[in-house]
């Protein structure tokens, strides 16, 4: 036991659930079999820390320490709900070994946990939809109306999905395991899928105060390499080294209000170089592999990015090429603005803004900021300055993230000062 | 006749990744590789292995040790053509791609390698 002065430990309590909840719950639902008594055991587990930590110093492995307070509190009340008799005695009964769990030495275990909940709601029992909108609940703790808002659905319709599909998995009887190589295959598209919206949510998050969710972005990156070593495909290796590289510029990516600062803005020097080195050698191995996807190829445009010394010093006819690539295996209009951007810079804003109203007539595209966002940006840089204003006036009507809303509303302060 | 092609790193020459550039041709090389139906199989040595011994008519297996400085193959492809020329030559290019260094080839003989 560690003895902490009193003040920082609510502190350290916070920053413990930010850390360690998500895989106390992911422990909890194996050992309970069952999401909302794991839920409720995981609430029990921090009240219960908030009781005890304060007299007893914080263990050494909170996590495990949680694990066994949350799992001995829902049994115990279990034991003395009538109701619950006998689901208690079915928990009591659970044979020792199945479970040996040892709380201050079984961190492995728990550790595959993660990877078991992502599995258990990547299920292909589970519609497409759901399984994401079911991860992104559980594997990152998002609430039912994050992730309602992220799908533009209701969220009492996101409500009933979830449980729906908590419903399904228990009546189809899906185990709670890591699935053999040779149906990890028919996951794996919707896992990394799911890792990469985790990823997303942390580095730069659909609503809220925060623009950057570091718990998020590392949850990710921890999930990302498991799979990787469960499996080392072309594309498991691509995403790997695409949230590596993005990771990189995370010291970058926000100035010290929290507003974000544009990739051409940021101080190069505080950009990870592990980070860097890493993401490139995996990057290599999955170009090696001459498969590359979807990953691949993001995280082929990222190197282009950070090995480049400057943004007017970057390679755009490669990223240019690469959002081609990208384009003929999984088009959407999202990577066709990715595409204009960079053209915008390899060719000139005139030529960028023309493939931007192109796009434009896209309804999908319509209440996104970030095609606003962009045709300010170009046309900041072709010298039209009431158009960049007319557009960051766009931009800030869709946009819902705090940070960003900050970072648009500056460009256009610093665009009327110049226009005096 | 299939080709085994593969580079190695150690202490003394640290792999240097390709430039995005290199990156960008070592992909389309790759694809056409692959596309064409000369790539037996891709992928790389990882450093952990695992021995499998017999002794004393007893099995053990063990994981580890690591491999270390010149056995460890980073990447490798096993190649299909039609005489070495033709591996000396698709080798080339691979290594062009990759930027200076060396990539060793090695021929594979057998029943199945034919």
């Amino acid at each position: 036991m560690i003895t902490v002065p009193e003040d920082s430990l609510s502190n350290d309590i916070s920053r413990i659930y930010q850390a360690e909840s998500r895989r106390v719950l992911a422990t909890l639902i194996r050992l309970l079999g069952n999401f909302d008594l794991a839920e409720e055991a995981m609430q029990e587990a921090f009240i219960a820390a908030l009781q005890k930590w304060p007299g007893e110093g914080i263990p050494k492995n909170p996590r495990a320490w949680l694990v066994s307070a949350g799992r001995f509190k829902i049994i115990d009340r279990l034991r003395r709900e009538k109701r619950g008799r006998e689901l208690a005695e079915e928990q009591a009964e659970q044979p020792a070994e199945r479970y040996a769990f040892q709380p201050e030495t079984n961190n492995v275990a728990i550790e595959d946990d993660q990877l078991r909940l992502i599995f258990y709601c990547c299920h292909p029992t589970l519609p497409l939809d759901s399984r994401i909108a079911l991860a992104l609940r559980e594997v990152c703790g998002m609430s039912t109306a994050e992730i309602a808002r992220a799908y533009l659905v209701q969220p009492d319709a996101m409500k009933k999905r979830i449980s729906r599909s908590k419903a399904q998995l228990r009546e189809d009887k899906v185990v709670y395991e890591i699935p053999g190589k040779d149906t990890l295959d028919s996951y794996l598209n919707t896992v990394l899928h799911v890792i990469y919206l985790i990823y997303n949510e942390g580095y730069a998050a659909t609503g809220g105060e925060h623009h950057q969710r570091p718990e998020l972005t590392q949850e990710a990156i921890f999930l990302a390499r498991e799979i990787v070593r469960l499996l080392p495909e072309p594309e498991a290796l691509g995403l790997l080294s695409l949230l590596l590289l993005h990771e990189s510029r995370s010291n970058a990516r926000v100035d010290g209000d929290g507003i974000p600062i544009s990739l051409e803005s940021q101080d190069r020097s505080l950009w990870d170089q592990d980070l860097i080195d890493e993401g490139i050698r995996v990057l290599h191995k999955s170009v090696l592999s001459g498969r590359m996807g979807y990953y691949s190829l993001q995280a082929a445009i990222v190197y282009v990015h950070v090995s480049a010394p400057s943004a007017e010093a970057t390679n755009w006819a490669l990223i240019v090429d690469y959002y081609q690539m990208l384009e003929k295996i999984q088009p959407s209009p999202f990577i066709a603005l990715q595409k204009a951007i960079a053209t915008g810079m390899l060719e000139g804003p005139e030529t960028g803004l023309v493939l931007l109203d192109a796009l434009a007539d896209n309804k999908k595209m319509q209440n996104y900021h970030l095609l606003y966002a962009a045709k300010a940006d170009l046309a900041r840089r072709a010298g039209k300055n009431e158009l960049a204003i007319s557009n960051y006036k766009k931009a800030l009507k869709f946009v819902s993230q705090h940070a960003e809303k900050r970072y648009i509303q500056r460009q256009l302060e610093k665009l009327k000062k110049n226009d005096k | 006749m299939q080709f085994f092609v593969y580079f190695t790193v150690n202490e003394n020459t640290p792999m240097k990744p390709p430039t995005p550039e290199g990156m960008a041709k070592m992909g389309r090389f790759m694809k056409e590789a692959m596309e064409s139906g000369m790539v037996v199989a891709t992928g790389q040595m990882p450093r952990a292995v695992t021995e499998v011994t017999l002794k004393e008519d007893e099995i053990s297996v063990s994981d580890g040790p690591f491999i270390e400085g010149k056995e460890f193959i980073p990447g490798f492809t096993v190649i299909r053509v039609n005489s070495k020329q033709e591996a000396i030559d698709w080798t080339s290019k691979l290594r062009e791609c990759m930027g200076e260094g060396t990539l060793k080839m090695a021929q594979l003989s057998g029943t199945s390698f034919d």
